[in-house]
């Protein structure tokens, strides 16, 4: 069960967050081992978690959250604009109203089936991301990744572009990418992954719809000029 | 300039309807970028031979060393196993790995005018690899040689795939539901029994298990079944 968390009902879902906060420092640094992100309480947190982040939690049968992600406007500061521009250097960052960045894709080790191999758990955010996009009828989402995602996402026929060549610094090399979250595409993925219906409610859906239209009707076009 | 060129040559290949033109957008970035001698194989074994080999490397070399088995010895492809990311040769070399076999493997290569180059690590996942070598001869500095070469093959790779109608193992075979159904199936549950299980539609039910008959192209959900079973997809 997906759900959607903005700052309109941030207040509802408190300790949800936090367990998503310790589940991301569980994955990415006890388990990644990113460890220039490691935090002494055990909470991965950092400036892209602020109020115009729009957060998908992921719950199992016991409500516990077993996997998220959380997506920046792409007018605001995100982690591809203000950590890896130097990864985009085709054409420079894109920034649009159409354009959301999306970071800290995460499932919990227990759900994670073999590599390569979405569990129903990133389904789940998969399916998410591809909804959000369409709701909002945006071109598509930035992120950074691996080099091996961009590999499994093209032999899951996504429409991904690079934005730029990979660092080839890093182990698994980053590469800044925009996935298009075209109809076809969540089409596709439905008939993959064997999802038979949004995974977004409708509440959520008109959430996250308020909250990407009062973002863009005050502080960031003002940011875009 | 890799960047713009390799960003071509990623357009290019989302566009592409044969695999013959692939090959061609394909050289034509090497060839801009210094690179006139290529090879991308399987190194794992997984495969059936043949499927996913593609380059323009000495073909007498090539046969060679499948003959001889070299891809054991071969300590570029030794590295790649241990590395996610693309590499010179010459790190191989400096890290004292030429030893042995290794080394005549290597000087072999360089008999057919293979000598410097970088070598891709192309896809990693549950035993399957893939391997792109490049034999290089220019001045363009090596990170952006490795990062251009590292995403063309991505882009490269994936078509040929495609082009070729091979299957990975680490392709998704059946999905979480389609498996979920063909467990109770073996059960001998009828679909609406199914249905009744896992809180969902007797169609649905039918549906999951109609496109578990199509994927696996046998005509009863018994035999779709059975081969779930075969290919380790579900378990008794």
């Amino acid at each position: 069960m997906l759900r959607v968390v903005t700052r309109q009902n941030a207040s509802l879902y408190e300790d949800k967050l936090e367990q998503m906060f310790r589940l991301r420092h569980r994955v990415l640094v006890d388990i990644a081992g990113w460890e220039e992100i490691r935090q002494p309480d055990g909470r991965e947190i950092d400036q892209f978690d602020n109020d115009l982040t729009t957060y998908f939690l992921v719950l199992d049968d016991k409500e516990d959250v077993v996997g998220s992600l959380r997506m920046q406007p792409s007018l605001a500061p995100t982690l591809t604009s203000e950590v890896f521009p130097s990864i985009c250097d085709i054409e420079g960052v894109p920034r649009s109203d159409r354009l959301y960045d999306c970071s800290r894709v995460i499932a919990a080790p227990e759900v994670s089936q073999k590599e390569g191999q979405p569990s129903w758990v990133t389904s789940e955010l998969h399916s998410g991301m591809f909804e959000f996009g369409l709701a909002l009828g945006l071109e598509g989402l930035t992120c950074v990744l691996e080099v091996k995602w961009l590999h499994y996402m093209k032999r899951w026929n996504w429409d991904v572009r690079p934005l730029g060549l990979p660092d080839s610094v890093s182990e698994g090399g980053s590469v800044a990418a925009c996935i298009h979250t075209t109809a076809p595409m969540l089409e596709m993925l439905r008939e993959t992954r064997g999802l038979t219906s949004p995974v977004i409610s409708p509440g959520d859906l008109g959430l996250i719809k308020a909250n990407h239209e009062l973002m863009h009707a005050t502080r960031l076009t003002k940011l875009a000029a | 300039m890799p960047s713009f060129q390799t960003m071509e040559f990623v357009d290019a290949a989302d566009r592409v309807e044969t695999e013959l033109e692939l090959v061609q957008a394909f050289e034509c970035l090497l060839k801009r970028l210094g690179i006139s001698q290529y090879f991308l194989g399987e190194v794992s074994g997984v495969l059936p031979d043949e499927v996913l080999r593609h380059g323009n490397w000495n073909e007498e070399w090539v046969a060679r060393y499948i003959e001889r088995d070299y891809h054991y010895a071969d300590a570029v492809v030794a590295k790649a196993k241990s590395t996610p990311n693309a590499f010179d040769w010459e790190a191989v070399r400096e890290e004292g790995l030429l030893r042995g076999k290794a080394k005549t493997v290597m000087d072999e290569a360089g008999e057919f005018g293979i000598r410097s180059g970088y070598t891709v690590p192309v896809f990693q996942a549950n035993g399957y690899l893939a391997v792109a070598s490049f034999e290089v001869d220019n001045d363009i500095p090596a990170d952006r040689m490795r990062a251009a070469l590292q995403l063309a093959t991505v882009y490269f790779h994936a078509r040929l795939l495609a082009f070729r109608d091979v299957s990975l193992p680490c392709d998704a075979q059946l999905t979480p539901r389609q498996r979920e159904c063909l467990h109770w199936v073996g059960a001998g549950k009828t679909d609406w029994e199914i249905g009744e299980i896992l809180k969902i539609s007797e169609a649905t039910v039918h549906t999951h298990v109609e496109k578990a008959k199509r994927h696996y192209k046998v005509p009863s959900r018994i035999q779709a079944f059975v081969e779930a079973l075969r290919h380790h997809e579900l378990r008794l």
